[in-house]
């Protein structure tokens, strides 16, 4: 997950060097005993890593721009605590200091995605951030439909 | 092997058997009071067992893996990784057929457009992922021949040998027999 404008940036770069690489790759490929058909088949691994990381970076630029993914069942209900930071603009050692814990606490929390914070830690890390997660139950078929 | 400050394995190529794996701080965790998701790492490592011994079924030897779980990460969401394999095999489809023929749910393919979206997660994941929560790249060497920064090829190793969100360099596992 992307976290920092500096690791979008250097992302960003990425995609272009990936871009860049593919095409040089795509070009050496053709020039060796291969159909165009075999060169695209090679080739399929990279684009395929590229496309994920440019998934990456429209997550990042999104979540920028206040745009969050429901939470279903809690499941990545930590990624979106870490995206609603990012969204704020507050750095890991802000939060810390709203929350009066060690920056080191809320690097940890981050890195596991608050995997085993209790619900009340969940709780006080929304509430230093004045997020409002409204929980809306639906029976599974409902959901589905 | 321990975690550095950067909850990252000091950059290295540690070798080591599945079952060294089982049993090393990538799956048992760091001895510390932190939360640590053992039953889900070990079902990890069994899920890529099975995707590593049809690689060496069909001849693959260097398979190496990397992401979240060779980080210091309670629940990793998955193991990724990248092995070498031999360009026309892979080129040709032959690589993919014969790995196919012996995964039950035919999960071997790099295609872009069967990747699908799984709720909450960032990016859209390879059947192989969806399956086994598992990410094996085929690398086939680089005729370009374009090194990064610390000397590694492009793409794949170099990738792999550093963090996804900030680039940060970073020790990788390869599996042994």
């Amino acid at each position: 997950m992307i976290k920092t404008e500096s690791a979008y940036k250097k992302a960003l770069e990425k995609l272009q060097e990936d871009q860049d690489f593919i095409q040089k790759q795509r070009k050496v490929l053709a020039d060796m005993d291969l159909t165009k058909e075999q060169v695209e088949k090679a080739l399929q691994p990279a684009i395929t890593f590229h496309e994920q990381l440019k998934e990456e970076v429209i997550y990042y630029e999104r979540i920028k721009r206040g745009e969050f993914e429901p939470i279903i069942n809690f499941h990545n209900l930590g990624k979106s605590l870490i995206a609603y930071r990012i969204y704020l603009g507050l750095s890991q050692q802000e939060l810390a200091e709203r929350l009066d814990v060690s920056p080191s606490q809320v690097s940890r929390d981050e890195r596991n995605e608050y995997y085993g914070a209790t619900l009340e830690r969940l709780q006080h890390v929304m509430e230093a951030m004045q997020m409002i997660a409204k929980t809306e139950i639906q029976s599974e078929k409902l959901l589905l439909a | 092997m321990e975690f550095n400050k950067d909850g990252l394995l000091p950059p290295e190529d540690y070798s080591l058997t599945l079952n060294e794996l089982r049993s090393s701080i990538l799956v048992r965790g760091p001895h510390n009071d932190l939360p640590w998701d053992v039953k889900w790492r070990l079902y990890l490592v069994d899920n890529l067992e099975a995707l590593v011994q049809q690689l060496w079924d069909v001849g693959i030897e260097n398979i190496y893996i990397d992401g979240s779980f060779v980080e210091e990460k309670a629940h990793p969401n998955d193991i990724d990784g990248y092995f070498e394999c031999d360009l026309k095999e892979l080129a040709s489809g032959e690589l993919e057929r014969k790995l196919n023929a012996l995964d039950p749910y035919k999960i071997w393919t790099w295609d872009s457009s069967s990747r699908k979206s799984y709720r909450g997660f960032t990016k859209k994941q390879l059947p192989m992922w969806h399956k086994y929560r598992v990410e094996l790249y085929p690398h086939f060497g680089q005729p370009s021949g374009i090194l990064d920064e610390y000397g590694n090829q492009q793409q794949f190793p170099a990738a792999f040998r550093k963090t996804r969100d900030s680039f940060l360099p970073k020790g990788i596992v390869k599996i042994i027999d």
